[in-house]
């Protein structure tokens, strides 16, 4: 049963500007503690360039370690944004309207921080910079334009681009309202940012068809993205890693971890500004619906990947997926995949009293992408840590201090940003849930009134 | 009863009336075709019967007087297999994924993607005739491992597992409406509803039950179906092709089913609207929404083929440069270029424009190239996979030339897949259509009330 209640305009403004126009004691203790696990974050960053990599675990021939994982993992999170606000936004599916905005800017706060790690896991990322301005074209050494390492920044960085101006385009009307609702720097900011809005009817016909336009381009970026991560792994011939499946495999992983951090991120912006009354238990049922599906969807992949690396019979591949089976740490973190991301989460969504329980859904949001972490760790580096026929030196990886202060770092990054945002911009959308409060009706169902919503057709 | 034309409302924007039927039409809508079989009807159900028998004929004549020790004579039986398991064995789930996003247009066109699970016993049938034709699982790759009993067994508890939740799912969603009929009709026909409405009375706990059976058999369907195809696609074409390892493959097999289903889905609702009496119940609204999903699916049939190609080019192991050249350029290259034309290109290119994608003509057309890109894309697989010899090799040698059909496979194609169509037609006499309690239910879900300056359309949403 639906929860919506009938509040008038100045009330939803009032409440969901909350946010902007108050800090909580919450948010405070939210920005310290956050902030002084990013210190630790960048003082590690400082360390292992000032050291070199040989502070970390990475070595000959596990050059992808950790910071590549993570790169993977908040790839992934970030399709949470394209994932809700896209999809839900063409198929007009009403849920959306509370969280669309969370999940876009996890969609570019995660891409962000995603960007930053294989730049700093060369360890000299100026360095970076110069294999790229000026390239020596002149020693006749040309870049692989078809290497996905080449694809991959390009399409980043085209994702990237396409959610700020997604962003930016879904929030101008709220820049407008903020700019009515506030005074002096505050004011002249927002001025600036609402474009002159003023909510005329051509205004808002090009801020919606814009939406739209933006919405489906970004589907196709969205697929892409996800797909040439996996192809920098894929197309190498290295065993297992050589996969077909990988590219649709790791989308669907990346909209389960993605959607789940929605859920997480949901549960938090309810409690932490008291948005009981928008983010409401009817939104962590669909929502939670909508996990069954991705997260069932996920596991096929998943074992058709096992399956088909088993299928072979190839001693390189029966030798990595020894490895990932038996040795020491990939069963438990197998364990982990299994149970954290899926056998404990998805049976528990099957039920609606469970997916209207919030604490319970945000517990099994987090341990889903416990689940998704390992799930990548335990993809991606047993693949270069075997040995093969013409490696001579190897060493197993085992992951040091610099690299799990680098792991929990970037979740405080992307928290950090998360909340300084919300100090700016409203985290639900005002003039959304307006929009769905006017489009909103009930009807009377014999002896029930039932919650209606307007329809085009 | 033609559909009511634009109704103006205060001189403002005006909406088309549709569904504005009281119930009484609707059920007498429903016992129209389970009372009188119209001579159309009559003679669509004779033409699709010859055909049946003309199939059934040729495969006698054909691949079982061969008998089962070379595949090849089989191909097109598989063929008809994989296109009918693509289609009308994918068609409920459609049925079933509507139910699931609780699309309030959904209600007129659940009934007729239901009604194909009648059909599956045709897919059922031949595939017993083909599990006979796959080799023991020792010494080749399969994803049986050596279980007791693999590949024939497994295979053929899936397949009956997915045709008894077919029939139960169709049986479900129609058994309230098989007591309205019971409580309609006279004599025989009171008779033949009594049993299959089985004391369906209507009270709150049946109905529950309804809801219940129905979303379970529903759900278990769509889980059953891609565990069948997972295991059809791997068995019956992976395995068979020498070096084809390809983990996508089972996924885009399934992918192209559901993409197909929706097909025939449309096709079956354009022709119901045209022919059968539809109009009133099927408008814009279903054929837009089923042209989005018809554009979404063809859109991921492509992304799926295209992970899988663009691996294989990448590698270029000797092992991939065979399965490029049989699969993709040098063999089965025109099936190719018509399947992607048809299931690609064609929904792309048509449905990606609103204008026709809002009309009822331009979904039903994609629907039905898509059916025809569907039968090339059965074509390539399944001639490719049933035309090497040797299956235990690590990977293909040698390129078997391209499978060209007969005389006789174009009759079995052809004639089975006309008689599956036959028995959908058959199913129209004993499940009416439309669904009267859904549609029924959906009145009083949609409301048109004033809005602004207008009027809208309101849709109820109880949960």
């Amino acid at each position: 049963m639906q929860e919506r209640h009938s509040f008038s305009d100045e009330r939803i403004i009032r409440d969901l500007l909350r946010p902007v126009t108050q800090t909580s004691m919450m948010n405070w203790v939210g920005f310290i503690v956050l902030g002084t696990i990013l210190t630790a974050f960048l003082f590690a960053v400082g360390w292992m360039f000032y050291w070199g990599v040989g502070v970390t675990g990475l070595n000959r021939a596990a050059f992808w370690g950790f910071m590549i994982v993570n790169f993977v993992f908040w790839i992934g999170i970030s399709h949470a944004g394209v994932m809700i606000s896209a999809i839900l936004r063409l198929t007009q599916a009403e849920w959306r309207r509370p969280v669309t905005r969370a999940a876009e800017v996890m969609t570019m706060f995660s891409l962000m921080t995603a960007l930053l790690f294989p730049v700093i896991h060369t360890g000299r990322p100026w360095r970076t910079l110069y294999w790229a301005f000026p390239y020596d074209f002149w020693r006749g050494i040309w870049p692989d334009v078809r290497s996905a390492l080449v694809m991959d920044p390009s399409a980043i960085m085209t994702y990237l681009t396409g959610t700020i101006l997604f962003v930016y385009i879904t929030t101008i009307p709220d820049f407008a309202l903020l700019r009515d609702h506030s005074t002096g720097w505050r004011h002249g900011l927002y001025r600036v940012l609402a474009l002159g809005f003023k909510g005329e009817e051509r205004q808002w016909k090009m801020q919606i068809i814009t939406g739209f336009l933006l919405a489906a381009i970004m589907l196709s970026i969205f697929v892409s993205v996800h797909s040439i991560v996996s192809w920098d792994f894929a197309f190498s011939l290295d065993p297992v890693w050589h996969s077909t499946v990988w590219a649709p495999y790791f989308v669907i992983g990346a909209v389960h971890s993605g959607v789940s951090a929605v859920v997480t991120l949901m549960a938090l912006m309810r409690w932490m500004f008291k948005f009981d009354n928008y983010i409401r238990h009817e939104h962590f049922d669909a929502i939670g619906r909508l996990l069954v599906v991705v997260g069932t969807t996920w596991m096929w992949f998943f074992l058709l990947d096992i399956f088909f690396d088993l299928w072979r019979q190839d001693p390189a591949d029966d030798a990595i997926m020894h490895m990932r089976f038996f040795e020491w740490p990939y069963p438990l973190l197998l364990a982990f995949v299994w149970i954290f991301g899926y056998f404990i989460p998805v049976p528990i969504w099957a039920f609606r009293r469970f997916r209207r329980n919030i604490k319970l859904m945000f517990w099994t949001s987090i341990m889903v992408n416990i689940g998704m972490w390992a799930e990548r760790y335990w993809l991606v580096v047993p693949g270069l840590q075997a040995k093969y026929q013409w490696t001579f030196s190897w060493l197993p990886y085992r992951p040091g201090p610099v690299e799990i202060t680098l792991v929990v770092g970037s979740f405080a990054l992307v928290g950090f940003l998360l909340l300084l945002f919300a100090k700016l911009v409203p985290p639900v959308p005002v003039w959304d849930e307006l929009e769905g409060q006017h489009l909103a009706a009930e009807i009377q169902v014999g002896k029930r009134t039932v919650p209606a919503i307007v329809r085009e057709f | 009863m033609a559909s009511h034309d634009i109704t103006a409302h205060n001189g403002h924007r005006s909406l088309p009336r549709v569904w504005d039927l009281p119930p009484q039409q609707i059920v007498s809508d429903g016992l129209q075709r389970i009372r009188a079989a119209g001579s159309t009807y009559r003679l669509l159900v004779i033409i699709t019967a010859i055909l049946g028998v003309v199939g059934v004929v040729a495969l006698i004549a054909g691949p079982v007087l061969s008998g089962w020790g070379e595949r090849q004579p089989w191909t097109y039986v598989a063929v008809t297999f994989g296109f009918l398991m693509s289609t009308v064995g994918s068609a409920p789930c459609v049925s079933v994924a509507t139910r699931l996003v609780r699309g309030h247009w959904r209600r007129p066109v659940n009934r007729l993607a239901e009604l194909w699970a009648a059909a599956m016993i045709v897919p059922l049938i031949l595939f017993f005739l083909l599990v006979a034709l796959l080799p023991n699982t020792e010494g080749r790759p399969s994803l049986w491992f050596g279980w007791w009993g693999a590949p024939w067994l497994w295979d053929s508890l899936m397949m009956i597992a997915l045709v008894i939740c077919g029939y139960a799912f169709l049986y479900t969603a129609a058994r309230p409406d098989m007591a309205i009929v019971r409580d309609q009709v006279d004599g025989n026909l009171n008779g033949r509803f009594t049993r299959l409405a089985r004391g369906f009375r209507g009270s709150i706990r049946e109905w529950r039950t309804v809801d219940r059976a129905v979303a379970y058999f529903g759900a278990f369907y769509v889980l059953l179906y891609v565990g069948t195809m997972t295991l059809i696609s791997s068995d019956f074409i992976l395995a068979l092709i020498p070096g084809n390892n390809s983990a996508i493959f089972p996924a885009t097999y399934t992918v192209q089913g559901l993409e197909s289903g929706i097909a025939l889905t449309l096709v079956t609702a354009g022709v119901m609207r045209a022919w059968g009496g539809a109009r009133d119940y099927l408008h814009k609204e279903q054929f837009f929404a089923l042209g989005k999903l018809q554009l979404a699916l063809g859109l991921l049939w492509f992304y799926f083929h295209w992970t899988e190609f663009i691996i294989w080019w990448y590698g270029r192991t000797p092992r991939e440069t065979a399965l490029l050249r049989l699969l993709y350029f040098d063999t089965y290259f025109v099936p190719l270029v018509v399947a992607f034309t048809l299931m690609f290109l064609a929904p792309l290119t048509i449905l990606l424009w609103n204008r026709i994608r809002a009309g009822v003509v331009g979904p039903i057309v994609v629907g039905a190239l898509v059916l025809v890109g569907q039968v090339f894309e059965q074509i390539r697989l399944y001639s490719s996979s049933f035309s090497p010899n040797n299956i235990y090799e690590g990977e293909l040698t040698v390129i078997p030339p391209a499978y060209v059909p007969g005389v006789l496979d174009i009759l079995i194609l052809v004639g089975l897949i006309g008689g599956a169509v036959c028995l959908g037609l058959l199913a129209l006499r004993f499940v009416p259509y439309p669904s009267i309690w859904e549609v029924t239910g959906g009145l009083w879900l949609r409301a048109r009330k004033p809005f602004y300056k207008t009027e809208v359309v309101v849709i109820g949403k109880p949960d």
